[in-house]
C-alpha cells in the first residue's frame, strides 16, 4: 500500500506527522462546527426572555458539553495538529520522536469525542465543563445524570492523547533539531509548543485523578465517598475545586499559549522585521507558565477558605499580568517601523492580539478577591474567557491555518473572501460578547431570564453577534474548500518567510527535507548542508540508510481496545462485570501485542542538536517524561486523602490498617525492585538464566503482593477482626475510601508491571540477543521501581501515621 | 553499576524500613515529628531506589530537574489544600 | 451613598478598576491601530534592512530596557489595584468586631440553600423561605450553607455574594443604607432549578422590623 495515496486505509495507518497534523486539524474543525451549534441554540434561548427552545435539562447539558468539546477537543488540537505538521519541519527533522504514538495520540483523541457526544445519549452530564462536587457524584434524581461516567470515559482518553503528545513534542524538541539549530535558534511557534506541552504533561494528571474520583464515588456510591457527600469533616467541594482548577487553570494557559506562538510567527513573516524582543516573549511565556501553577485559587475566593491563601492567589494572579504585557508590548514594538502587508493571516493575528488585550484587563478585574465577591459566577466571567480563548485564541489559530494552508495543500486560499471572513468575525465577535460585560447581574448557566430584569436587550444583541459569528465560520470552511481544488497554485514559500517550512515543497514530501538543513555559527543556513534522505539522493540499496516506516495498523486498533474497554467500564449502571470488559482488554491486548512485535524503523540522525539531554536515549527520555506526569498523578490522588484525612472527625486508630502486613508487602516490593534490576544487570551481562530468574522472581512478589492487598481489602470490608469491629466503610467512611482509591489505583499499576513481565519474559526466553532485550528490560524498570517508589510513601501514610 | 551497589542499597532500604516501625513503637516523641521523620526516611528511600535502582544519578542533571518539578507542583497543591481550611495549625 | 456598605465598597473599587482600563484600553488599542495605518505596506517602500529571510536566522531585535520599562509601568497600576482590593477584601471579610459584644448588636439569620430555594431562619427560630425581612441601619450577618450541593448565594443591588458549600457554614455581613427591595439568586450551577432559585430581600425602617418581629418572633 502506498503512504501516499488518498485511500481510507492511509488515513486509518499513517503515521506520518503530516497525516496526523492534517487528521487533527480536520477532526477539531469538525468539533468546532458541533460545540459552535450546540452554542448558537442557547444564544437561540437567550435570545428573549422566557425562551422556549430548550427546556432547563437539555440547556444545562449542552453548555457542558459545548464547554468540554470546545476546550478540550477544538482549541489544543487544532493547535496541536499545526504543531504536529510543522513542528518536525521548522526544527529540521524529519516526523516526530514516536510516530506510532502520534497516530496512537490522534485515535484516543478522537474515540475521546465519540464519548462525549454519545454520552448525551445516555442523559450527559449538566454540571458545566467544571463538573463541580458534589452534583457530579451524587445519585439522586436532581444530580448528574449517568452519561457524566461516559463523558468521564472520553475525557480519561483525551488525557490519554494529551499525555502521549507531550512526552512526543518534549523528546522530538530536545532531541531532534537539527545540526546548530540551538534552543534559542527555535522560532516562536516551536518555543510555545515546548513550554505549552510541559504543562500538559503536569496539569493533566491532576485531571485524571479528579475523573477516577469521579467515576469511583458514582460507582460505589454506598462505600466510596470522596465527592459524592459532606460527612464528617470531609468537604467535597472544595476537594475537587482544588483538583480540577490545579488542572483547569494550566489548562486555559495551554490553550492560549500556542495562539500566541502562532502570532509569533505570523507577525515576523508579515510586517518583515524580526520579532521584538523574541527571547523576552519567550521568557515572558516561560514565567506565566510557572505562575499559571500557583494561581488556580481565584476560582476559590468565595468559597470560605482562609484568607492566608486566598490573599495568596489574588496576588498571583494580578501579577501573572507582567509577563503577558511584556509579550504584548514586544508584538507591538514588532509593528513599529515595519513594511506590514495586511494578509489575512497577520490581520487576524493583530485582531488576536487585540481582543486578548480586553481579554486580558478584564481578567485583572476577576483576579481581584473583592471584585469577585460581586463579579462571581456571572457573565462578566463569561466575556472575559471568551475573549481570551476565541478572541486570542481562536483567531490566531485561525491565522494559522490561513498562514500554512498554502504550504499544507500547495495551493492558495481566496485573500477577498478570507479578508471577509476576519471583519465579520471580528465585527460580530464584539457584538457577541462585549455586552456580556454589561451583564453583570446575570448568573452564568441559566437558561432563561424574566423580562423584568432588563436583561432582554443585551441579550438579543449578543445573540444577533452570536449568529453572524457562527455562520461566518463558514466561510472559512468554505474558502479552504474550494481552494483545496480550485486554488491558485503556491510555492514553497509563497509568504518570504524564513522559517524552515518554507524550504520545502508545497506539500511537503513524505520524507519531508531532501537534506536535513545545517546552521552554522555565522547564522546562515545551509539548506543543503546535512544528511540527506536516500530518495533524494537516489542511494541505491546496498548500505542505504533502511526507509523509515510511515504506517501501522496497530495504533488504531489499541485506541479502539481502550474506547471499548472504557465504555463497557462506564456505560452501564454501577460497577461493571468481567463481561462488559472483556472485549476492549482482548483488543486492546491483540492491539499492543502487535504494536510492540511490529517492526517500525525510525531512522535516527546521527548528528543533532540535543542539549542538554545528549547523554539520554529517546526512548528512555520518553518513559522518564511519562514517569513525571506519574509524579503529578499520585501526588493528586495523594492530596486528595491528605484533604480528607486532615479535615475529618474520625479516622483509624493506630494499628487499624495492619502494621504488619504492611510492612511485609513493603518489604515484597522493595525486592522485587531489586530483582527487576538484578534483571537489567543479567540481560546487560547476557545472562539468559539470569532475566529469567530476576524476571520470574520479580513477577511472584509482584503477585504475592497483590495477593496480599486483595486479602487485606478484604478484611476490611467484613471487618470481623478490627478494633472497632466491623466494616471500614461503616465506620470510617473516609478513610475507606481513601485507602481503597489510592490503594486501588496503586495496585492497577502494580497489575500493568506483571503484564508487561508476561510480555517481557517469553521475549528473553526465545531471543537471540539479550543486550538488545535490557534496553526493554531497562525501560520496564524505571516503571517498576517508580510504582514501588509510590508504595514507600504510602505505607507510612496508611499504616504508621 | 555492580550488582554488590544494588545488594548494598536493598540492605538499607530494608533496614530503613524497618527502622520506621520501629519508630512508632518509641514513646515520647510528638506526632508530627514522627510524620515528619517517617515521610522524611521515606523521601531517602525514594531517593535511592531513583539514583541507584533507576540509575538517575547517571542521567543529565537537567532529567533530574524536571522530576523535582513534577515534585514541587504535587507539594504547592498539598500545601495549598492544608492551609486553606487550616492556615495557623502549622 | 448606594443601597448598603457592600455596595459602595464594590461600586469604588470597580470604578477604580474600570477607569485604569479604559485609559489602559484606549492606549493600547489606539496605539495598535496607529500602528497598523501608519506602518502598512505601501508599493514603494523598501524592504527592511533586517527582514527575515530564508538561509539565515533572524537578527535580534529589542533593548531590555523596553521590558523593563513596560514592566515598571505595569507594576505601578497593577501595585494600586493589589491594593485597593487588599483593603477592600478586609472590609468585606471581617465581621466588625462590635458583633462579638454580649449581647451582639448585629442580627445574624442563618441561609440553607437547596434545590431549588433559599430558607432563611432566624434567631429566634422563625423559617421563611421566600423573602428575608432586615433592618436598615443595623448590621446583619448571613451564615450561609448547603444542605446538598454547591450553590452560589447572591444579592443583586448589595454587590456580595458567598459559596453555599456542603460541609461549610461562611459567613458574609453587610449593613443596609436604605429601605428597599433586592433579589437573591444563586450564582453557581446546581441543578434544573439553577435559574429559578431565586429569592428576595426586604430592607425595612428599625420601626416597622420591630413590628416585623413581634408578629413573627424574629
Amino acid at each position: 500500500m502506498r503512504v501516499t495515496s488518498p485511500s481510507l486505509k492511509r488515513w486509518l495507518f499513517s503515521t506520518n506527522h503530516k497525516d496526523v497534523g492534517v487528521l487533527y486539524t480536520v477532526t477539531s474543525l469538525v468539533f468546532f462546527f458541533v460545540a459552535g451549534a450546540l452554542a448558537l441554540l442557547m444564544r437561540a434561548q437567550l435570545a428573549a426572555p422566557f425562551g422556549r427552545v430548550l427546556s432547563g435539562e437539555v440547556f444545562n447539558t449542552y453548555v457542558t458539553i459545548h464547554g468540554l468539546l470546545m476546550i478540550l477537543w477544538v482549541l489544543s488540537p487544532l493547535a496541536i495538529g499545526l504543531a504536529n505538521y510543522f513542528t518536525p519541519l521548522q526544527l529540521g527533522a524529519r516526523d516526530l520522536a514516536f510516530p506510532r504514538l502520534n497516530a496512537l495520540s490522534y485515535w484516543f483523541y478522537l474515540f475521546g469525542g465519540f464519548a462525549m457526544v454519545l454520552s448525551f445519549f445516555f442523559g450527559g452530564p449538566n454540571t458545566g465543563w467544571t463538573l463541580y462536587a458534589p452534583q457530579s457524584a451524587c445519585n439522586d434524581p436532581l444530580c448528574s445524570p449517568p452519561g457524566i461516567n461516559v463523558a468521564a470515559a472520553g475525557l480519561i482518553l483525551l488525557v490519554g492523547s494529551i499525555t502521549m503528545g507531550s512526552i512526543n513534542f518534549i523528546v522530538t524538541i530536545f532531541k531532534m533539531r537539527a545540526p546548530g539549530l540551538k534552543l534559542k535558534h527555535m522560532s516562536m511557534f516551536p518555543w510555545a509548543i515546548l513550554i505549552t506541552v510541559f504543562m500538559m504533561l503536569y496539569a493533566f494528571p491532576s485531571l485524571l485523578a479528579g475523573l477516577i474520583l469521579l467515576y469511583s464515588d458514582r460507582s460505589f456510591p454506598g462505600r466510596l465517598a470522596y465527592l459524592s457527600t459532606a460527612q464528617g469533616g470531609n468537604v467535597p467541594s472544595l476537594l475537587w475545586d482544588n483538583i480540577f482548577w490545579f488542572f483547569g487553570h494550566p489548562e486555559v494557559y495551554i490553550v492560549l499559549f500556542p495562539a500566541i506562538g502562532v502570532v509569533g510567527e505570523i507577525l515576523p513573516t508579515f510586517t518583515r522585521r524580526p520579532l521584538y524582543g523574541a527571547k523576552y516573549i519567550t521568557m515572558s511565556i516561560v514565567v506565566a507558565a510557572v505562575i499559571s501553577f500557583i494561581v488556580w485559587g481565584h476560582h476559590m475566593f468565595i468559597t470560605g477558605v482562609s484568607p492566608l491563601t486566598t490573599t495568596l492567589f489574588t496576588v498571583t494572579t494580578i501579577a501573572v499580568s507582567l509577563p503577558f504585557d511584556v509579550m504584548t508590548v514586544s508584538f507591538m514594538e514588532t509593528l513599529f517601523r515595519a513594511k506590514i502587508r495586511l494578509k489575512a493571516p497577520v490581520l487576524f493575528a493583530i485582531g488576536s492580539i487585540a481582543l486578548f488585550v480586553i481579554g486580558g484587563i478584564t481578567g485583572v478585574f476577576l483576579a481581584s478577591i473583592a471584585l469577585d465577591h460581586n463579579l462571581r459566577g456571572t457573565y462578566f466571567v463569561v466575556a472575559h474567557f471568551h475573549y481570551i480563548m476565541v478572541g486570542a485564541g481562536i483567531l490566531a489559530l485561525m491565522g494559522g491555518l490561513y498562514y500554512w494552508f498554502p504550504k499544507m495543500t500547495g495551493r492558495m486560499y481566496n485573500e477577498r473572501l478570507a479578508k471577509l471572513h476576519f471583519a465579520l468575525s471580528f465585527i460580530s465577535f464584539n457584538v457577541l460578547y462585549f455586552p456580556m460585560f454589561l451583564l453583570i447581574e446575570m448568573p452564568r448557566r441559566v437558561f432563561f431570564y424574566t423580562p423584568d430584569t432588563g436583561w432582554a436587550p443585551l441579550n438579543g444583541l449578543a445573540t444577533i453577534g452570536g449568529l453572524v459569528f457562527g455562520f461566518s465560520q463558514l466561510l472559512l470552511v468554505a474558502n479552504l474548500g474550494r481552494s483545496l481544488r480550485k486554488g491558485a497554485p503556491a510555492g514553497p514559500n509563497p509568504w518570504d518567510g524564513w522559517t524552515l517550512e518554507w524550504a520545502v515543497p508545497s506539500p511537503p514530501p513524505l520524507h519531508d527535507f531532501d537534506h536535513i538543513p545545517v546552521i552554522t555559527e555565522d547564522g546562515v543556513v545551509h539548506l543543503s548542508g546535512g544528511e540527506s534522505h536516500p530518495v533524494a539522493s537516489g542511494i541505491g540499496d546496498g548500505h542505504s540508510i533502511p526507509h523509515s516506516s510511515h504506517s501501522s495498523r496497530w495504533p488504531i486498533v489499541v485506541a479502539l481496545g481502550a474506547f471499548v474497554f472504557l465504555l463497557g467500564l462506564t456505560m452501564g449502571s454501577g460497577p461493571p462485570g468481567i463481561l462488559q470488559l472483556t472485549p476492549g482488554v482482548v483488543i486492546g491486548l491483540v492491539g499492543l501485542y502487535g504494536y510492540g512485535k511490529e517492526s517500525f524503523i525510525v531512522h535516527e540522525d546521527e548528528k543533532v542538536e540535543s542539549w542538554p539531554f545528549k547523554a539520554i536515549s529517546r526512548m528512555r527520555f520518553g518513559v522518564w517524561t511519562f514517569l513525571a506526569s506519574e509524579i503529578i498523578f499520585f501526588g493528586v490522588l495523594l492530596s486528595a486523602y491528605l484533604f480528607v484525612r486532615i479535615n475529618s472527625f474520625a479516622w483509624p486508630p493506630l494499628g487499624y490498617f495492619d502494621i504488619g502486613k504492611g510492612f511485609l508487602n513493603t518489604n515484597i516490593l522493595l525486592t522485587s525492585s531489586l530483582t527487576a534490576v538484578l534483571a537489567l544487570a543479567s540481560a546487560k551481562a547476557g545472562s539468559r538464566n539470569g532475566v529469567v530468574a530476576s524476571l520470574l522472581g520479580t513477577f511472584a512478589l509482584g503477585a504475592y503482593f497483590l495477593y496480599n492487598k486483595a486479602l487485606e481489602w478484604e478484611e476490611l470490608a467484613i471487618g470481623e477482626h478490627l478494633a472497632p469491629i466491623g466494616s471500614i466503610f461503616d465506620n470510617f467512611p473516609l478513610a475507606a475510601t481513601s485507602y481503597y482509591i489510592t490503594t486501588g489505583v496503586h495496585g492497577v499499576h502494580v497489575f500493568a508491571g506483571l503484564a508487561m513481565i508476561a510480555y517481557l519474559l517469553p521475549r528473553a526466553l526465545k531471543s537471540a540477543d539479550l543486550r538488545h532485550q535490557s534496553q526493554t528490560i531497562l525501560y520496564f524498570g524505571l516503571y517498576w521501581h517508580f510504582v514501588d517508589i509510590v508504595w514507600i510513601f504510602l505505607f507510612p501514610l496508611f499504616y504508621l501515621i | 553499576m555492580s550488582v554488590k551497589v544494588y545488594f548494598a542499597v536493598f540492605g538499607i532500604l530494608v533496614g530503613v524500613t524497618a527502622a520506621e516501625v520501629a519508630l512508632i513503637g518509641v514513646q515520647g516523641i510528638s506526632r508530627s515529628l514522627t510524620t515528619t521523620t517517617l515521610i522524611g526516611l521515606a523521601g531517602f528511600k525514594a531517593l535511592l531506589v531513583a539514583a541507584f535502582f533507576q540509575h538517575l544519578k547517571d542521567e543529565p542533571r537537567p532529567l533530574s530537574a524536571l522530576l523535582l518539578v513534577g515534585l514541587v507542583i504535587a507539594i504547592a497543591l498539598m500545601s495549598i489544600s492544608f492551609l486553606q481550611l487550616h492556615p495557623l495549625d502549622l | 451613598m448606594a443601597v448598603s456598605n457592600t455596595a459602595d465598597l464594590f461600586n469604588q473599587l470597580f470604578n477604580t478598576f474600570t477607569t485604569l482600563a479604559i485609559i489602559v484600553g484606549v492606549v493600547v488599542l489606539g496605539l495598535m491601530a496607529f500602528l497598523v495605518v501608519r506602518f502598512r505596506a505601501k508599493a514603494s517602500s523598501p524592504e527592511p534592512e533586517d527582514t527575515p529571510t530564508l538561509g539565515r536566522i533572524p537578527q535580534a531585535r529589542g533593548h531590555l530596557k523596553t521590558v523593563i520599562i513596560s514592566l515598571t509601568l505595569s507594576s505601578i497600576v497593577l501595585g494600586v489595584l493589589i491594593f485597593g482590593t487588599l483593603s477592600a477584601t478586609t472590609q468585606i471579610t471581617t465581621i466588625p468586631a462590635e458583633c462579638a459584644q454580649v449581647p451582639s448588636p448585629c442580627l445574624t439569620i442563618r441561609v440553607t440553600a437547596s434545590r431549588f430555594k433559599w430558607t432563611f431562619t432566624y434567631p429566634n427560630g422563625y423559617v421563611n423561605d421566600t423573602v428575608v425581612t432586615i433592618p436598615t441601619g443595623q448590621i446583619v450577618i448571613l451564615e450561609i450553607e448547603s444542605t446538598d450541593v454547591f450553590h452560589t448565594f447572591g444579592i443583586e443591588g448589595f454587590r456580595i455574594k458567598k459559596d453555599a458549600i456542603p460541609g461549610l457554614t461562611n459567613k458574609i455581613w453587610f449593613r443596609a443604607n436604605e429601605q428597599t427591595s433586592d433579589v437573591i439568586r444563586c450564582f453557581e450551577l446546581c441543578g434544573v432549578g439553577h435559574a429559578v432559585m431565586t429569592s428576595r430581600l426586604s430592607s425595612v425602617s428599625p420601626g416597622t422590623f420591630q413590628g416585623f418581629c413581634s408578629t413573627t418572633g424574629c
